[in-house]
């Protein structure tokens, strides 16, 4: 198990290097240039020269990549936009975007795998049908426009919440209300494609062979779904969980523009319109090596989960 | 007989709107749009005039018993059935919208550029320059399916020719190819369709670039899985004994076999498409005005949501029943074509 | 006796309710929304205009901006300027203090300005001050500037921040734009990156205290989250809102909105170095297309107004009724006769579509290209919106790619800030001359107005050159003067819009607080 780790810790590198050099890449091909952006339109091309210069930006392509690949890993990568370490500006914002994928995780787990269970028992009954409708709604609303009805319904029409921005952090209680909206609007596509994978692995456990033993052994239902069927439903969930958690640390960016939340993946939009390129650079792999150690943990609670899956 | 009363009644609709437009207004070949919709009503009339006059055409559909099955399958749900009618309503607006639409959806009346509720002139309300909303959601259907069609035949030739080589070759060339769409798959989506947006620039065939190359991660796992188990097949085997040639097999034996879960797989991702551009919109980086597009007149509806809410609702509505129908009718599709009760 | 008690009595209620009426004043906590995300907060620096708006709360100048944007004593009493515009010397107030307690001297102004001056320290600034030659301190409460030649707007460089050297010298430059100190009526308490910034009132300003104590500024980039914030009372006030939400507060007496003519100018240029907009006869025929008198008012609302010269209207040059009166108006028989005689000519090619390249962050640009692409259509000529990233459309801008474009500029009140960078020849100092405009004459009158300090002589000659642009060769067609708007829950007080520059929370006219 620690070797598998370790391997799969491994694994980082040639990511960090194969994202770091597409990264790289396209923002070769993207025209602008940081300076320019920075001193906007009432800038003389001479400064914008002085200010290229004072950066390094013109230096040529793999002085500059390497140059980056290492200040990004001794922590020395400075934002042009910001003036300031990348890693600084990154922290800040990184238990922000934690904050909000971990809410709606939970929230998507406590509402999407009862309803997927339910469902799935009660096949055909109308809490399946219109359970499993619902959710297939929930995956066909663009996720911005979800954001701007529930500001308009839970902070203009029923004023019960903050519409916008961050409030503290998650235990504080103004830090939890502001939370709130964003976890939920978030959590819509989470809860939505989980509950269907829930109901159909459900459906697919109980027609194996061992329950229909069971069953006919007379082992009570209850014990029968809880027992056996859902926990061998748990692997396709899981996985499922897994790849939506990923999905949004990096596809919160509409969520976090419409809540105002100083996230990751707005910052990353920020940097790529500023061209601000150590930004870019750091603030996109970082949400890259979430995504590789989230996968990562998805496997270790596998081995949990189901003790007969072992990684050597 | 009910059935042939209704295919009647379609028939003549068909006929009139083709009447009105061809003759009493000229549109029939003088643009590229009437041409496709001259073309796609003559389609229509044809196919109407088939099934009212020769039923048997379709039965030796209904014969073949694969099909048949898959029909019995599909047919268990409402899903499916509502999804394809919604779907068959919606590729009818996008390709007959110069002919069915009201107005222009671009045409501006400079003296009256002000936003309107709905009433019996303008179904759904005219936007914040007086153009017509219906009109505009109708020709809007033309650039969701076109981009979304088009994102995905990206997205799946790259996906699964990629995964066809990973899981064919196997080996080192497996790892290699599948580690580097795991890289690719770990930068976040709309960052990356940002990114490449900006290097290109906007317009329609960037953005279906941009929305075809990322998430290739879905069909090439799904190719690969599948050439796994069919390469272990006896006739695969066989075949290649015989001295088929790698392309043949990969031509003749696998990609008709992973064919139907790779029509499953693409329907969704239509729906997914069209979101990601409605997403895309959201970030400015849509399709460009003033061509009607809902995700561009959503976000422009926003604005107004207090005022004239039906600038947002019905484009709004229109993205959600369309991708809503591409995910019903890609769960029925995959009762109906489960490998497993086919086999 | 009786009367003075009486009198006794009125003084102490007088007293009260004076009194009364202060503490009322003051306010606890006022919240601000601003539309985009503040970077980087050292004066020098800060020709982001989200970081120049903040940064002028935490920073004050030599001189202020009083009513209508005149220049006021600020830290600086009074001050000279010698005949030739060569020399100028400002007298310091004693006992300016910045935020950390320290006296504010001419060593720190001058540290300032030198330190923007220095050409490592690439200061966007530093094009406004380039004709300074030397800056001398005389003592600790006196400083001369000297010139290499005349240079009229000279006086609104004095507007920038002074930061307090010891400190700047200590900490460094990146740490001074985190921390900032300055003398200015906020000071910083709290930075939250990202997402709010928390100032409160500097007890020891010079001048006045502000009534508000605790000043929140969040950052909201969504326009439509902004409209909802002030909705649900979050902010009580917003200064990003968009027309279709601006609608929706106008009529509504829970909020007052506020506008004052905008710094602003949104125009359409053209490329003189490409085809066809080469052409004089092409430009009048696209403007000519294109209703404009009606795109305008109806696409910009309260949020601007049909312009006619390139010059705000609190700009002095006052030629707006010439301009108005000879501007090319709607004319599309006029216009589509002209495509037809220019594609006869073969100026305008076969498969020749018209591109006009606009900025996806400016909403109300998009919608006035939208309908000016419709009109041009309509009028036979083939055209596409081309809504891009700024960066992207900037960069390609400035290696002239783009043959049609909007954009939108704001500079300080002085004409030679817009107008010498718009028209003056590429190669002679034109900084913005994205239409590659070069004429003899005009480069003439630009360089001679701004050696010369009368109002009247440069007024003249910037009228020559607005006429001759404008006018004869129709290099850019101004469309609207951005309007300010500021929408703010109704107790607010004294919150007037005025320089687009600042956030007018304390002026020398007003010091704001919520009833």
């Amino acid at each position: 198990m620690f070797a598998y780790i370790i391997k799969r810790l491994l694994w980082l590198i040639p990511v960090v290097i194969g994202v770091s050099l597409i990264l790289f890449g396209i923002m070769q091909l993207v025209p602008g240039n940081p300076a320019a952006m920075m001193l906007g339109t009432n800038a003389t091309p001479a400064a914008v020269e002085a200010l290229n210069e004072k950066f390094g930006f013109n230096e040529p392509f793999h002085v500059r990549y390497f140059l980056m690949l290492r200040n990004f890993l001794t922590g020395e990568l400075d934002s042009i936009y910001y003036g300031d370490e990348v890693i600084n500006i990154i922290s800040r914002r990184l238990t922000a975007t934690i904050e909000l994928g971990l809410l709606s995780m939970i929230i998507a787990v406590l509402v999407a795998i009862p309803t997927g269970v339910i469902a799935a028992v009660k096949k055909n009954s109308l809490f399946d049908l219109v359970s499993m409708f619902i959710a297939t709604i929930g995956i066909s609303v663009p996720a911005f426009f979800t954001g701007i009805i529930f500001i308009y319904i839970f902070s203009v029409y029923l004023p019960f919440l903050p519409s916008s921005g961050y409030g503290g952090r998650i235990w504080t209680l103004s830090g939890l209300r502001h939370l709130i909206l964003p976890a939920f609007a978030l959590s819509t596509v989470m809860i939505a494609s989980t509950s269907r994978i829930t109901r159909s692995s459900m459906l697919d456990i109980m027609k194996e062979d061992y329950l229909v033993t069971a069953r006919s052994k007379g082992v009570a239902e209850k014990i029968i779904i809880l027992k056996h069927a859902f926990r061998n439903a748990l692997i396709p969930i899981i996985t499922n969980i897994g790849n939506q958690l990923a999905m949004m640390f990096g596809g919160a960016i509409l969520i976090e523009s419409v809540f105002a939340w100083p996230g990751v993946g707005r910052l990353a939009v920020s940097a790529v319109e500023a061209r601000d390129q150590p930004l870019v650079f750091g603030s996109i792999l970082i949400l890259s090596i979430l995504f590789v150690l989230v996968n990562l943990l998805v496997d270790i609670i596998y081995v949990f989960i189901n003790p007969q899956i072992s990684y050597k | 007989m009910k059935k042939k009363i209704i295919l009647f009644i379609l028939l003549l609709i068909q006929i009139y709107i083709s009447y009105q437009n061809w003759i009493i207004e000229g549109k029939i070949w003088s643009k590229l749009e009437y041409k496709f919709a001259t073309v796609f009503s003559v389609f229509i009339i044809i196919l109407l005039l088939l099934l009212l006059l020769k039923k048997s055409f379709f039965l030796k559909f209904k014969e073949n018993a694969l099909y048949a099955k898959m029909f019995k399958e599909f047919n268990k749900g409402y899903g499916g059935k509502i999804a394809v009618i919604i779907l068959a309503l919606i590729f009818y607006s996008a390709f007959m919208a110069p002919f069915i639409a009201p107005y222009s959806p671009t045409e501006i009346d400079y003296s009256n550029m002000t936003y309107s509720a709905p009433s019996l002139e303008h179904w759904f309300g005219t936007d914040d320059f007086g153009r017509d909303m219906f009109s505009r959601v109708l020709y809007g259907a033309r650039i969701a399916l076109g981009v979304g069609f088009a994102a995905v035949l990206v997205n799946a030739s790259l996906g699964v020719s990629l995964g066809l080589l990973a899981g064919y070759y196997g080996g080192k060339a497996d790892m290699v190819i599948m580690r580097l769409i795991e890289i690719w798959n770990s930068i976040p989506f709309i960052l990356l369709a940002l990114a490449i947006i900006s290097a290109l620039g906007t317009g329609i065939f960037n953005i279906i670039i941009a929305v075809g190359i990322t998430g290739l991660i879905n069909f090439s796992r799904l190719t690969r899985s599948i050439v796994l188990q069919i390469k272990e097949k006896e006739y695969v085997s066989a075949a290649k004994a015989l001295g088929a040639s790698d392309l043949r097999i990969l031509y003749n034996h696998i990609l008709p076999n992973s064919i139907s879960s790779l029509i499953v797989l693409a329907t969704l991702r239509i729906g997914i498409s069209i979101l990601v551009v409605a997403g895309l919109s959201f970030l400015g980086l849509g399709i460009q005005p003033p061509t009607a597009a809902w995700g561009t007149m959503l976000n422009r509806g926003q604005e107004y949501l207090i005022q004239a809410p039906w600038m947002s609702i019905f484009p709004g509505l229109a993205i959600i029943i369309t991708v809503l129908s591409f995910n019903l009718l890609g769960d029925a599709l995959r009762d109906a074509l489960d490998p497993r009760q086919l086999d | 006796m009786k009367n003075k008690f009486l009198v006794l009595l009125m003084v102490v209620l007088f007293m009260v309710s004076v009194f009364s009426a202060v503490q009322a004043q003051e306010t606890e906590r006022f919240v601000m929304g601003i539309e985009d995300e503040v970077s980087n907060l050292d004066p020098g620096e800060t020709t982001i205009s989200v970081n120049e708006r903040v940064a002028s709360l935490l920073f004050d100048g030599l001189v202020e901006y009083g009513e209508a944007n005149k220049i006021v004593p600020g830290i600086a009493e009074d001050w000279t300027i010698s005949e030739d515009g060569l020399e100028y010397t400002f007298n310091l107030r004693e006992g300016v203090m910045f935020h950390n307690g320290q006296e504010l001297t001419a060593e720190d102004v001058e540290y300032s300005y030198q330190r923007i001056l220095n050409p490592d320290y690439g200061s966007g600034l530093r094009a406004k001050i380039e004709s300074v030659e030397s800056i001398e301190v005389l003592d600790d409460y006196t400083i001369k500037f000297t010139l290499s030649e005349p240079y009229a707007p000279f006086i609104l460089a004095m507007t920038f921040g002074i930061v307090p050297k010891d400190y700047a010298e200590e900490v460094g430059d990146e740490e001074l734009g985190r921390s900032p100190i300055g003398a200015g009526p906020f000071k910083m308490e709290e930075w939250d990156a990202g997402n709010q910034i928390v100032l409160s009132a500097f007890e020891d300003h010079w001048n006045k205290v502000p009534n508000i104590k605790e000043l929140v500024i969040r950052s909201i980039p969504e326009s439509a989250t902004q409209a909802m914030e002030l909705r649900s009372g979050g902010i009580d006030f917003g200064v990003n809102l968009d027309v279709g939400q601006l609608e929706s507060f106008t009529d509504n007496p829970d909020y007052q909105v506020k506008s004052a003519a905008g710094a602003g100018i949104n125009f359409l240029g053209f490329n003189f170095e490409m085809e066809p907009t080469h052409e004089r006869k092409f430009r009048e025929a696209v403007i000519q297309a294109v209703p404009f008198d009606q795109i305008i008012p109806q696409v910009f609302g309260i949020l601007g107004e049909r312009a006619y010269s390139m010059l705000p209207p609190t700009l002095w040059p006052e030629e707006r009724e010439f301009l108005k009166e000879n501007a090319v108006g709607f004319d599309p028989e006029a216009a589509a006769q002209k495509f037809e005689e220019l594609k006869a000519d073969g100026v305008i090619a076969e498969d020749y579509v018209a591109q006009v390249y606009v900025s996806n962050s400016r909403p109300n640009q998009v919608k006035t290209a939208e309908a000016m692409v419709t009109a041009l259509n309509q009028a036979g000529l083939d055209a596409e919106v081309q809504a891009m990233e700024f960066g992207t459309m900037w960069d390609m801008l400035g290696r002239g790619e783009i043959g049609m474009f909007f954009l939108r500029f704001v500079s300080d009140p002085d004409p030679d800030y817009w107008l010498y960078r718009f028209f003056k020849s590429p190669e002679e100092g034109g900084a913005l001359n994205r239409a590659f405009y070069s004429d003899e004459e005009v480069d003439q009158w630009l360089e001679e107005a701004r050696a010369i300090s009368d109002q009247a002589e440069r007024e003249e000659l910037y009228n020559k050159v607005l006429r001759k642009v404008l006018v004869e060769d129709l290099v850019f067609h101004p469309l609207a003067h951005s309007t300010q708007i500021y929408v703010m829950q109704d107790n607010v007080r004294e919150l007037e819009p005025g320089n687009s520059l600042l956030i007018p929370l304390v002026t020398p006219t007003s010091n704001v607080y919520k009833e």
